[in-house]
């Protein structure tokens, strides 16, 4: 699946989690940078892969988002990727409530996305596969030899 | 004269390549307020418990009982590794005598040997408990 264009950068997902942005290798220094490199917890390739698979979670949903919404779509997945920083690379306690938090903005922002996203006319996509239709009922087996009953 | 004894050891701990930095190990270094993001090394707090009276030799006019607290979000053993190497360079001050800015380190004693602190906190700490006394460069 191609990254959209709306794709959450790192200095997106730093917006909500400007904490894990200090320079961790740098002694006595605790200010935060507004982006993941490689001197952060976790790194920016650590979050570039974060932020693939909450772009793909919402594109899952929502399908292509219409051009009005980009922006929306951006904040959902940045919600999404900051909450997976905090989860998947604690360091206190209180990371993981924090990360709690946010997957529950997340959810709420792409759900709200989707709606609005077909309301403008976008394509709808289910969070489960709908059903097409089914196979009939298994016949039951009566084997292959005269006299097998099947049982 | 008095001097800033808490900033000084916070600069000297900060710029010591034996101590502080990627790979060593008080990475973070020493501060003054637990830090945002530790990432996976340790870090340690200073803080002044009590000024003690200066001596009236080798320049010395400042004394402080200094409390380090070492942290590491990691395990016990990383925090009691360094402490045990903040303690070992402490321990240097007499001879090396640091100058930090305006502030001369002269000498820490005596320095406790590291502690654990036993408690339910979500980082491992060990404490190290040290006298230091400093004079004008």
């Amino acid at each position: 699946m191609p990254t959209p264009s709306w794709a959450p950068t790192r200095e997106h997902v730093a917006d909500y989690v400007t904490s894990r942005t200090v320079d961790t290798d740098t002694p006595g220094d605790d200010a935060p940078t507004g982006t993941f490199f490689e001197h952060t917890y976790p790194t920016g390739d650590q979050v570039d892969r974060l932020i693939a698979s909450a772009t793909a979670w919402v594109l899952n949903v929502t399908g292509p988002v219409v051009t009005d919404l980009e922006g929306t779509a951006r904040d959902a997945a940045a919600l999404r990727a900051a909450a997976l920083v905090e989860m998947s690379y604690p360091e206190r306690d209180a990371d993981v409530e924090v990360a709690n938090v946010l997957l529950e903005q997340a959810l709420a922002a792409r759900t709200e996305l989707a709606a609005a996203n077909r309301a403008a006319g976008g394509v709808g996509v289910g969070t489960a596969a709908t059903p097409l239709g089914c196979f009939p009922d298994a016949a039951i087996w009566t084997g292959d030899q005269p006299g097998w009953t099947g049982r | 004269m008095a001097v800033d004894v808490e900033g000084a050891l916070r600069s000297w701990a900060n710029a010591n390549p034996t101590l502080s930095g990627a790979g060593k190990p008080l990475a973070k270094g020493v501060l003054l307020d637990r830090p945002r993001s530790p990432g996976r090394g340790c870090y340690a707090l200073v803080a002044i418990d009590t000024d003690v009276d200066g001596l009236d030799a080798e320049g010395i006019t400042s004394g402080a009982s200094v409390i380090f607290t070492v942290y590491s979000v990691t395990d016990r053993e990383a925090s009691r590794l360094a402490a045990v190497a903040l303690v070992a360079q402490l321990l240097t001050l007499s001879t090396t005598r640091p100058v930090v800015g305006a502030t001369q380190l002269i000498m820490a004693a005596p320095v406790s040997w590291p502690e654990f602190l036993d408690d339910d906190a979500d980082e491992h700490r060990h404490q190290v408990r040290a006298t230091v006394y400093a004079g004008p460069a």
